[in-house]
C-alpha cells in the first residue's frame, strides 16, 4: 500500500507541473494585448509598450515561461497583473470559499447519493423507478438553472435563506451554514443522482450474490448485511464514481460561484481569464490541481481501506 | 429493525439538524434589518484599476474612486458644476488659461493637508500616467498662489470642468504620500473624499469595503459609517440581492423594472447613454460607408421605434441624435431626418451606385448587455435593402481591441454615455478621436470642433456652435444613432438621494442617504 501511495504522490507532482504548464502555453498563443486591457482603448502605442516591458511581456514565450516556473519551484505565483496583488494573495482568501462549496457538496452528495442509493435498492421497484427519473432529471437539470430558481424561492419569496454572499465561519458560524446551503444543494444535485444511481446497481448486485445468501441463511441480520457485507463489496464502483463527479463539480463550481457570487477561486478564474490576467490564472490552475489531487489520493486511501482487493494491486 | 425504516429516520434526523442550524443562520445572515448606518450597493464589474488616472470613467466605473476621492469640482444631478476641493475656478479672457481656487483647510485621508503644491503633482501625475484625452490640451501645470493652481492650455478646452469632476476624475486629488509609490494605487485610496478604502475587508472584483474618513473637510455630508460595493455580475442575482434586501441599490435592466416595482422597491430612472452604430471606414474610398448617400440609406432603414421598443422597453427612446433632449446640442427638427423607409433606401442605396447592396463586417462592443441583440436587430433592417453584414461578438474587452487591430471590421456597436455634445464630436469624429480606430479625416468636423471649443458649454454661443456641429454629424449620417437609453436605478425605500439627470447621467453614491 505504501508503496501505491508513493507513486500516487509522484504521478501528482508530475501532474502538478504538467497542468499549469499546458494552461500557459494555452495562454500564450491565444490572442490578446494584456498591456491595452489595463490602459483602455485610447492608449497609445509607447504606453502600451512601457506597461508591456514592466510587465514583462515582450520577453520571448520560452524566457517568460522559465521565469514563471523558478518562481513556482520557490513558492511565489507571481503577481496579478492587474492589480499588482501576490498571486498568493489574491487567492488565498477564495481558497476557503471554493473549498467550503466543493467539500460541501462532496460530502452532501456523497451521505445523501449512497442513503439513498441503498434506500432504493432495499425499496419496492417504484422506489427505484422514482429514483431513475430523480437520476435523469438530476443530470438533465443545469446546475446555474436551479441555483436561480432556488434562490427565487428561498431568498426572495419565502426570504429564509440569503441570495447571495459567502459569510466567513470565524464572522458567524450559523451564517457560514446559511450562505452555503443553496449553493452546496446547487452544486450537488446532478452528483446525489449519480451516487444514488451508482449505489443502488452496486447494491442490488451485492445483495444478490451467493454470499449473501448464504449470509441470510446463516442469520445474520439485514442492517448488518447491508452495511457490513453489501455496501463493502460494492464500495468500489461507488468510489471511483465519487471520485469521478468530484472533478465534474470542480468545474460545476464555477458557475455556481457566479449566480451565488461567492468571492471563490471559480469566479476569480472567469474574471481573471477575460482580463488575460495569466499570473492568476496560472495560480487557479496550481490549487485546482492540488485540490483534485489531495481528493483523489484521499479517495485511493479510503478504497483500499474499504477493498482488500485494491491493496494488492 | 427494518433497514429502510432504519435509514429513514437517521435521514430526517439530518435533515431537521442542518435545517435548524441554517435557518438559525438565516436569522442573523438575511432576515436581520441592515443597520441605517451601512450602504450596501451592487454593481456588475470591479473598477479597471482604483487609480482614478487609469480607472475608467464617464462610466459608473467611477463609484469606486469617487466615494474616496473629492473631484476639484462636484457635478450635480442637474449636471451643473459645484465647489468640490476647489471653491472657484475661470478661464482666462483669451481662455488658454485656467485658474483653480482651492479650498482651505482639507485635509487627505492619511492627515496630510492639501495645497497647490500637492494639486500641481497630482495633475502632472495624472497626464504622465492616464491614456484618457481630459487633459490632452494642458501644456502646463503650475501653482500660482499657495491655494491657486493655474493650466496653460495649447489650445481653448471648454471641457476642463468636466475633465476635473467626478465624471472626468483628472481632478480626483491623490496625495503626495499616495504619489510616492504609485504601485498601492491599484490596491489602497489616499484622497479627500469622505470615505477612505478599507483594505482589509475589501476583496478585489468581489466586494470593495469603504468606511468614513476621519478628516473629511465636509463631515456633516457623510451619511454612512460603511459604504460596500458588491460586485455581482450576473442580472438575476442582482436583483435577487435587492429583492431579499441584501443590497441598499443598484442598476437593472428596463425587463427588471416591473419586477423590482413589485417587490416594493424604488425605480428611477433618466437617459444616460445613445446606442447605436458606428462607422470606422469613412474616410476608406474604397468602402461604401464613405458615401453619404448610402450613410443615409442605412439610417432610413433602420426600425428605431421596433427595436427600442423591444430592447428598452419603457426606457428608451428613438433617436437620430448623439445627445439627449434637453442637453445644448439637441435640435428637435433632426428627429424627422431619417423616417423609416426601406423602399427609400433602397433607391437611395442604388442611386450611390449599389443597387445589389454590398456587404461589410461588424463588431459588437462588449460590456452594455443588450449591444448585441440591438446589432443583430439593425442586421436585419439592413439585410431588406440587399446589405449584408458578418457580426462578430467578442465576450471581453482584450478581445475587442485584438479585433480592432485586425483592420477587418468597418462598424462597431457603440453605448455613448452622455456627456456634451462635444465630448461625442472629440472622441467620435475629430483626427484624432478615441474611436477613429482608422484615422478618418473629415475636415468640416475638425473645423466645428475648433469652433466649439471657444466658448463655454453653456454659453448662448456655446449651445448654437453645439447644435451646428450635431446638426452636420446627423445631416451627414457619420454614425447610426438609435436609442437614447436610460439608467435605472432600483432602490430600496430605506434610502433617498438617489438622483441623476441626462445631464449627469450616473447617480452620485455619495448624495445617498437614509429616509427619515
Amino acid at each position: 500500500m505504501i508503496k501505491t501511495l508513493g507513486l500516487r504522490l509522484l504521478a501528482s507532482l508530475v501532474l502538478l507541473i504538467v497542468v499549469p504548464t499546458v494552461t500557459f502555453w494555452l495562454q500564450a498563443i491565444t490572442p490578446g494585448n494584456v498591456a491595452q486591457q489595463i490602459l483602455g482603448i485610447g492608449a497609445s502605442k509607447s504606453a502600451i509598450n512601457t506597461l508591456n516591458h514592466q510587465l514583462g511581456l515582450d520577453q520571448p514565450v520560452w524566457q517568460r515561461y522559465l521565469t514563471w516556473l523558478g518562481g513556482f519551484f520557490h513558492g511565489d505565483l507571481g503577481k496579478s497583473y492587474i492589480t499588482g496583488d501576490s498571486v498568493t494573495g489574491t487567492l488565498g482568501g477564495r481558497l476557503g470559499v471554493s473549498l467550503s462549496l466543493i467539500i460541501g457538496a462532496l460530502i452532501v452528495f456523497t451521505i445523501v447519493g449512497v442513503g439513498l442509493g441503498i434506500l432504493s435498492s432495499t425499496g419496492g421497484r417504484v422506489f427505484g423507478r422514482v429514483i431513475d427519473i430523480i437520476s435523469t432529471a438530476g443530470i438533465a437539470i443545469p446546475n446555474f438553472w436551479l441555483g436561480v430558481l432556488l434562490i427565487g424561492v428561498f431568498a426572495v419569496q419565502l426570504n429564509v435563506l440569503p441570495a447571495t454572499g459567502y459569510v466567513p465561519p470565524d464572522q458567524s458560524a450559523s451564517g457560514w451554514i446559511a450562505s452555503l446551503v443553496l449553493p452546496v444543494i446547487a452544486l450537488s444535485f446532478a452528483g446525489i443522482t449519480g451516487v444514488a444511481k451508482q449505489t443502488r446497481d452496486q447494491m442490488l448486485v451485492s445483495l444478490a450474490s451467493p454470499y449473501a445468501r448464504s449470509l441470510r441463511a446463516n442469520g445474520a441480520s439485514e442492517s448488518s448485511l447491508l452495511f457490513r457485507h453489501a455496501l463493502r463489496n460494492a464500495s468500489g464502483p461507488i468510489i471511483t464514481v465519487i471520485g469521478l463527479i468530484f472533478v465534474g463539480a470542480l468545474s460545476g463550481s464555477v458557475v455556481v460561484e457566479n449566480i451565488f457570487v461567492l468571492p471563490g477561486l471559480g469566479s476569480q478564474a472567469v474574471q481573471s481569464t477575460t482580463q488575460r490576467d495569466l499570473p492568476v490564472i496560472q495560480g487557479i490552475a496550481v490549487y485546482f490541481t492540488i485540490i483534485v489531487v489531495v481528493v483523489n489520493v484521499v479517495i485511493d486511501i479510503v478504497n483500499t481501506i474499504l477493498n482488500p482487493k485494491a491493496r494488492a494491486s | 429493525m427494518n433497514t429502510k425504516r432504519y435509514l429513514i429516520r437517521i435521514g430526517a434526523v439530518i435533515g431537521v439538524v442542518a435545517t435548524s442550524i441554517a435557518l438559525a443562520g438565516c436569522s442573523s445572515a438575511s432576515s436581520s434589518p441592515k443597520a441605517p448606518t451601512t450602504l450596501t450597493i451592487a454593481a456588475p464589474n470591479g473598477p479597471n484599476s482604483l487609480d482614478p488616472a487609469l480607472n475608467g470613467n464617464g462610466t459608473p466605473l467611477i463609484w469606486y474612486t469617487q466615494l474616496a476621492y473629492e473631484p476639484l469640482i462636484k457635478r450635480a444631478a442637474d449636471g451643473s458644476a459645484m465647489p468640490g476641493l476647489a471653491t472657484s475656478w475661470k478661464y482666462s479672457a483669451d481662455r488658454l488659461s485656467f485658474i483653480i481656487t482651492l479650498r482651505k483647510g482639507v485635509k487627505f485621508s492619511d492627515g496630510t493637508p492639501l495645497t497647490a503644491a500637492s494639486v500641481v503633482a497630482w495633475l502632472q501625475y495624472y497626464k504622465a500616467h492616464t491614456s484618457f484625452q481630459w487633459m490632452q490640451n494642458v501644456s502646463g501645470i503650475a501653482a500660482s498662489g499657495a491655494l491657486q493652481v493655474t493650466l496653460t492650455l495649447s489650445t481653448p478646452d471648454p471641457l476642463l470642468p468636466i475633465a476635473i469632476d467626478q465624471e472626468g476624475e483628472a481632478g480626483d486629488i491623490v496625495s503626495p504620500d499616495g504619489l510616492k509609490d504609485p504601485a498601492v494605487l491599484g490596491k489602497e485610496t489616499h484622497g479627500a473624499g469622505p470615505y477612505v478604502l478599507d483594505t482589509s475587508a475589501t476583496i478585489a472584483n468581489s466586494q470593495y469595503v469603504y468606511t468614513a474618513n476621519p478628516n473629511y473637510w465636509d463631515k456633516k455630508d457623510v451619511h454612512y459609517k460603511k459604504v460596500i460595493i458588491k460586485v455581482i455580475a450576473d442580472e438575476n442575482s442582482t436583483l435577487a440581492a435587492l429583492r431579499s434586501g441584501q443590497v441598499d441599490a443598484a442598476a437593472i435592466s428596463p425587463k427588471n423594472v416591473a419586477s423590482a416595482k413589485s417587490a416594493g422597491l424604488q425605480v428611477t430612472a433618466a437617459k444616460a447613454a445613445m446606442a447605436g452604430i458606428y462607422f470606422f471606414t469613412l474616410g476608406d474610398s474604397s468602402s461604401p460607408l464613405a458615401n453619404l448617400k448610402v450613410r443615409q440609406a442605412l439610417n432610413m432603414a433602420v426600425d428605431r421605434k421596433g427595436i427600442t421598443k423591444t430592447l428598452y422597453l419603457n426606457n428608451g427612446v428613438p433617436t437620430t441624435q448623439y445627445v439627449p433632449e434637453g442637453m445644448p446640442g439637441y435640435v428637435a427638427g433632426l428627429e424627422k431626418k431619417y423616417p423609416f423607409d426601406t423602399a427609400k433606401a433602397k433607391k437611395l442605396l442604388a442611386d450611390a451606385g449599389y443597387p445589389n447592396g454590398f456587404s461589410f463586417k461588424m463588431v459588437v462592443q462588449p460590456g452594455a448587455s443588450s449591444q448585441n441583440l440591438l446589432s443583430q436587430a439593425v442586421i436585419q433592417n439592413w439585410a431588406q435593402i440587399g446589405v449584408t453584414v458578418q457580426l462578430t461578438a467578442p465576450t471581453a474587452f482584450p478581445d475587442y481591441v485584438t479585433a480592432l487591430e485586425t483592420g477587418q471590421y468597418a462598424a462597431t456597436s457603440l453605448n455613448f454615455y452622455y456627456s456634451a455634445q462635444l465630448t461625442d464630436l472629440q472622441q467620435l469624429f475629430t483626427k484624432p478621436a478615441l474611436y477613429n480606430a482608422f484615422n478618418f479625416d473629415l475636415p468640416e468636423a475638425n473645423t466645428l470642433a475648433t469652433e466649439q471649443r471657444k466658448y463655454d458649454i453653456t454659453s448662448a454661443a456655446g449651445k448654437k456652435a453645439a447644435e451646428t456641429s450635431e446638426t452636420y454629424m446627423v445631416d451627414n449620417a457619420l454614425a447610426v444613432p438609435i436609442s437614447s437609453t436610460d439608467t435605472v436605478m432600483a432602490s430600496s425605500k430605506k434610502i433617498t438621494g438617489v438622483d441623476f439627470t441626462s445631464a449627469f447621467p450616473i447617480p452620485d453614491l455619495t448624495t445617498f442617504k437614509p429616509a427619515n
